[in-house]
């Protein structure tokens, strides 16, 4: 699989017509040495890499980083003690068989496929859909977190904040200021009402007085 | 005369007090700024001096008193501990900061509002300083009273309004105090002056049965909680900084709400133990709630102001959660963002004062592609969001961590709620950074222009801060732990 989307990606740059606008065409051009440079020893190790290991079944004394990192793993291999096993020689033979192969089939494909490539708008379907959406995964995301917190954020802002507490808040100043406006027709000026007032107060303070007894 | 007579603390008060005075007698605009730039950072030079003489019993004030009302028991007493010298020391940096920032805005009747803003500064210095609970709360209503005219004379369109609510709001809370104050008062020991006492000493040793703490305790938190503030008590604070001018706005924010905090490690938990281990459950949870609620509003707020607002009511939550954990490791981390949330508040704010004060407007949806036009401001302005994510190498992180741990052997599932909050501090941080400093700019932000030297001067101060306190803050967190085991040995 890794060989056929890195082919695939080789061909699709690299190989076929130019797909982009004619401005574009224009401004391409190699890269400076501050990149090619780097590129060159990474590209290098990368193929000369694997030759610090070589299986013991090809070289006797090949495999020199087999054992380099063993005192890390030091403790697991105690853990695991019981589960190694080890492969015998045709077995070994067999796996290497099948996975170049594999990787040469899906090379051929790739290249087959995709160095021809012209631009077109039919949409993927199917399998092909799915994946060019990355399982969903964002989507998934989006819509069972995202989505839910934006929401309450919006509720809470909204409503909870101005409505609910800030509501409380106003509320106590506006029924002072009313409950005030309210009490200052009682102050009308009128002496009238005054003694009414005051005689029914003297009433209630002898009810009062009378009835606590 | 110095160190018997005068002492630093006494300095640190009317240092900025007589510069006020002055002040509001000079007219010219710039000799006004000149001056409060240059009272403030003599202030500031005293508060290193402060920090350097800590330990010194003459110069630190606390082998005399001045009496002040003795037939009350109330006397002019002020000292310095650990707590009081860190939060001095942001008093004194702030300041001059801030006058720096804001030297290119200008301001009508310069010489009042230069003058106000030092007599708030006045008034801070005081509670962080005071040892006398009657003094403690007569500074605590100076340092309110200056940014009520600060606010409703220089802010903006809604300003009566806002200035109003904020006022009545935290003035209501006061009161409760003082409520609590006199009742406490009441039942302190007799001294050879008066038959109570209003010292600290008196406080501390105060002998309250279990449902008269709870009472008195619950008095007192009010006004710490409206303050601070904790949810459902913070209402007033968004209006409040979206309409205060902005120099005024970092007082408020960067520094006042402090108070909240202090007094609650100052005057709540030493004095009522037994109150704080029944309802600390209550307060931790409030707290909680308010981090979430206040992050997920944060994050629909497009004004840069409000968001703002809404981030530092989350990030207070968590340090009141935290001081009400009884937790050594906590409370040490709650001193520590104390000082650093100050530094990173009032970055944002100047950012955010530059981007106004060029383009017009605060709105998130109106601003973009500033990163090509303004790069140093931008610079600024990510380092700083950063630290008010809490992201490691800054200030923030070292304080978070150390409230979060002691958060967690109070209880793991609280802290994993809260811990919900550095994700959504990432969400509206990065969003707003998106939003303002990348994409393409309009036709509005193509005009800015980047900021100029001064502002440049005050915003690398800000960043050094930032990652000095990031990468060692073990300086400060010593300086507070004195304070921090004085409240433990209460719990034990």
């Amino acid at each position: 699989m890794t060989a056929f989307y890195m082919f695939r990606l080789y061909a699709l740059t690299f190989k076929g017509k130019f797909r982009g606008t004619e401005e574009q065409a224009h401004h391409l051009h190699e890269s400076p040495a501050a990149i090619t440079v780097p590129l060159i020893v990474l590209a290098v190790l990368a193929a000369l890499g694997g030759l610090v290991n070589i299986p013991e079944i090809f070289m006797e004394g090949g495999n020199r980083l087999e054992h380099f990192l063993a005192p890390i793993f030091e403790p697991s291999y105690q853990l695991m003690a019981h589960h190694t096993h080890h492969l015998s020689h045709s077995t070994e033979y067999l796996l290497m068989g099948i996975s170049v192969g594999g990787a040469l089939i899906a090379i051929v494909i790739a290249w087959n496929t995709f160095s021809k490539y012209e631009k077109t708008d039919k949409q993927q379907s199917g399998l092909g859909k799915f994946f060019e959406n990355k399982w969903y995964i964002d989507e998934l995301y989006d819509r069972i977190i995202v989505q839910p917190v934006l929401q309450l954020a919006r509720v809470l802002n909204n409503f909870v904040e101005k409505k609910i507490i800030d509501g409380i808040v106003n509320g106590v100043g506006r029924s002072v200021n009313y409950g005030s406006r309210q009490i200052r027709l009682l102050q009308n000026g009128q002496v009238s009402l005054y003694v009414l007032l005051m005689v029914i107060g003297l009433l209630l303070m002898f009810i009062i007085q009378f009835l606590s007894k | 005369m110095f160190g018997n007579y005068i002492t630093i603390p006494h300095l640190l008060i009317f240092t900025p007090l007589l510069a006020a005075l002055i002040t509001f007698f000079i007219k010219d605009e710039n000799k006004v700024k000149n001056w409060s730039l240059l009272a403030s950072l003599a202030t500031c030079s005293l508060s290193l001096l402060a920090i350097y003489y800590r330990h010194n019993e003459a110069l630190s004030g606390r082998s005399f008193n001045y009496e002040w009302l003795p037939f009350l028991g109330a006397s002019f007493s002020v000292s310095l501990d650990g707590m009081g010298c860190m939060l001095v020391l942001l008093t004194a940096i702030s300041f001059p900061l801030i006058f720096m920032a804001t030297r290119n805005s200008s301001y009508k009747n310069a010489h009042s509002f230069y003058g106000l803003m030092l007599l708030t500064q006045t008034g801070l210095m005081g509670v962080f300083l005071a040892t006398d609970v009657l003094l403690f709360y007569f500074f605590w209503e100076l340092a309110l009273i200056p940014v009520y005219f600060l606010s409703s004379r220089w802010g903006g369109e809604k300003r009566i309004q806002a200035t109003f609510k904020f006022f009545i709001y935290t003035f209501a809370g006061s009161l409760l105090m003082l409520i609590g104050i006199i009742y406490v008062y009441l039942h302190t020991i007799p001294t050879q002056t008066s038959p109570h006492s209003f010292s600290m000493m008196a406080f501390h040793s105060v002998l309250l049965n279990e449902t008269q703490q709870h009472w008195a305790f619950w008095l007192f938190f009010l006004a710490f909680a409206i303050k601070m503030p904790i949810f459902p008590f913070h209402t007033w604070q968004p209006d409040a900084y979206e309409q205060s001018p902005t120099a005024v706005t970092m007082v408020l924010s960067g520094v006042m709400v402090k108070m909240g905090l202090f007094a609650v490690a100052r005057w709540l938990l030493p004095v009522f133990p037994n109150a704080v281990m029944k309802f600390d459950h209550i307060i931790i949870v409030l707290s909680v709630i308010g981090i979430i609620y206040a992050s997920l509003i944060a994050i629909k707020q497009d004004d840069l102001k409000r968001l703002v607002a809404y981030s530092s009511i989350a990030h207070i939550g968590l340090m009141c959660a935290a001081l009400f954990t009884s937790n050594q490791l906590a409370q040490e981390g709650v001193m520590l963002q104390m000082f650093n949330h100050g530094v990173n508040i009032i970055g944002l704010w100047i950012v955010i004062e530059l981007i106004e004060r060029q383009l017009g407007t605060r709105k998130i949806s109106e601003l973009g592609g500033i990163a090509h036009r303004a790069p140093a401001l931008t610079i600024a302005l990510v380092v700083i969001a950063f630290a008010n994510i809490a992201l490691p190498l800054t200030n923030a992180f070292v304080g978070e961590f150390m409230m979060f741990g002691g958060l967690y052997r109070y209880n793991i599932y609280i802290t994993a709620i809260a811990g919900l909050s550095v994700i959504l501090a990432a969400v509206y941080t990065l969003n707003m950074l998106q939003k303002v400093l990348l994409g393409e700019s309009n036709a509005l932000t193509e005009k800015i222009q980047d900021i100029q030297l001064n502002e440049k001067i005050v915003l690398g101060i800000l960043v050094i801060m930032i990652l000095a306190a990031g990468i060692f803050p073990q300086p400060l967190i010593n300086m507070t732990r004195e304070t921090v085991t004085f409240i433990m040995t209460r719990y034990q």
